[in-house]
């Protein structure tokens, strides 16, 4: 009975974990929503004149791709500058 | 091969992050820049399944193991996820999603600390082809001395495209030219409110207070020379009738087998020079034109050269190329 109301418990919490994740749909159906407190807003484009914007991060390979900014080298899929080949 | 530190990753401080904050529904966020880039049709769509902030003393990190880059400031919950789609915007560089970030997630970072975004993309939906690029976004633009010159807001309002209609067939319908040059002139004063403490909202609605500042903007640049190619002198004429500056001397004529020749007859050595040219049809000519120029400037030991298009042609073919060779 106790070993029953264990795995009912696990049950929840899992069920209560799952249910938690959030898919925020920008592809059209809504143009913005919150994940852990953080909001994002699809934005049709932008001017991004002088000093207005300021790219930090590029990423680039397939299927997935993963990175973080960094000036100290390119540990994932983060794309710099190739100046000699 | 030698990989060097190029200007698309790079790290970045709190400082830089405190920059982009702004306030929504009386809530205090960093607002950050993400532009997507995938195939047309079925394609189109890509995931980003994990984002991370994380802030440190130590920068240029290197290592593999994410989670030790420092404290955690902000995470995805497992299965969270944003789903965009590149179709929705055509064509790259502009943005597709704003993420903005609670500022209260950094409390306690320090102004000179390291903050490191990770992005995991496509494993719901896969990336296919393209860059993914993040950027912050200045609440208050940096100074930069570009910034300073009004001429450089054509490559930035409202698009090139655009533009091409009033500079190539020589007609103002659309937009006055005193009007168009004020648009412009817009963003540059936005820069100079911060460096003369000018109240912004002032700068912005009042037309007497971008004339007032315009003696200061080109006071900073003593040493600016401008030229024009062929494509378009008249526009670089009244630009430089505006701005109060001389149009710069410059010898363009054709070889006997027919190749441009290009002489700057003026002094240009340590200037900062800029060269406006359209890119419009011809497109070639005027585009080869304007690489002539710069040689030509660069030959004549110029600080620095800024060309000035305001019509580029061929950008979106640029981009492929350059993925291509990316």
């Amino acid at each position: 009975m106790i070993a029953r109301g264990i795995v009912l418990i696990v049950a929840i919490i899992i069920c209560a974990t799952v249910g938690r994740a959030t898919v925020v749909d920008l592809t059209g159906s809504n143009d913005s929503g919150y994940i852990n407190g953080a909001q994002f807003v699809f934005t049709t484009p932008q001017p991004t004149g002088t000093g207005v914007i300021q790219p930090f991060l590029r990423l680039e390979n397939s299927p997935v791709e993963q990175g973080y900014n960094t000036s100290g080298g390119t540990p994932f899929d983060d794309k710099r500058r190739t100046v000699d080949a | 091969m030698t990989i060097n530190a190029g200007p698309w990753t790079h790290d970045l401080t709190f400082g830089d992050l405190q920059n982009t904050q702004v306030t929504l529904g009386g809530a205090s966020y960093f607002k950050l820049l993400l532009d997507v880039n995938e195939p047309g049709g079925s394609k189109s769509l890509i995931s980003l399944d994990q984002l991370q902030f994380y802030t440190s003393k130590v920068g240029s990190q290197t290592t593999s193991n994410v989670g030790s880059l420092g404290t955690l400031r902000y995470t995805f919950s497992s299965g969270d996820s944003v789903i965009l789609d590149a179709s929705r915007n055509h064509g790259s560089g502009s943005g597709d999603m704003y993420a903005y970030i609670p500022t209260s997630d950094f409390a306690g970072t320090k102004t000179s600390d390291f903050v490191y975004l990770y992005a995991h993309f496509g494993t719901t939906d896969n990336s296919q082809a393209g860059f993914e690029e993040w950027a912050l976004v200045n609440a208050a633009p940096i100074l930069e001395m570009n910034a300073l010159f009004p001429i450089i807001g054509f490559l930035r309002w409202p698009s090139p495209r655009n533009i091409c209609g009033d500079v190539t067939r020589g007609s103002w319908a659309t937009y006055s030219f005193h009007e168009f040059i004020l648009r412009c002139l817009a963003e540059a004063t936005v820069t100079v409110a911060s460096v003369f403490r000018i109240g912004w909202r002032s700068v912005a609605n009042g037309l007497a207070s971008r004339v007032i500042l315009r003696p200061p903007m080109f006071a900073l640049q003593p040493e600016m020379k401008v030229f024009s190619g062929s494509a378009n002198r008249e526009l670089a004429q009244r630009i430089c009738n505006y701005i109060g500056v001389p149009l710069g001397q410059a010898t363009i004529s054709a070889f006997p087998d027919g190749e441009t020749y290009v002489k700057i007859e003026e002094n240009i050595r340590g200037r900062d020079v800029f060269i406006i040219q359209p890119t419009c049809p011809p497109t070639n000519d005027h585009l080869m034109e304007l690489l002539i120029m710069v040689d030509a400037a660069r030959r004549a030991s110029a600080d620095r050269i800024t060309a000035v298009i305001p019509f580029l042609d061929t950008h979106d073919r640029i981009e492929k190329i350059n993925r291509v060779f990316r």
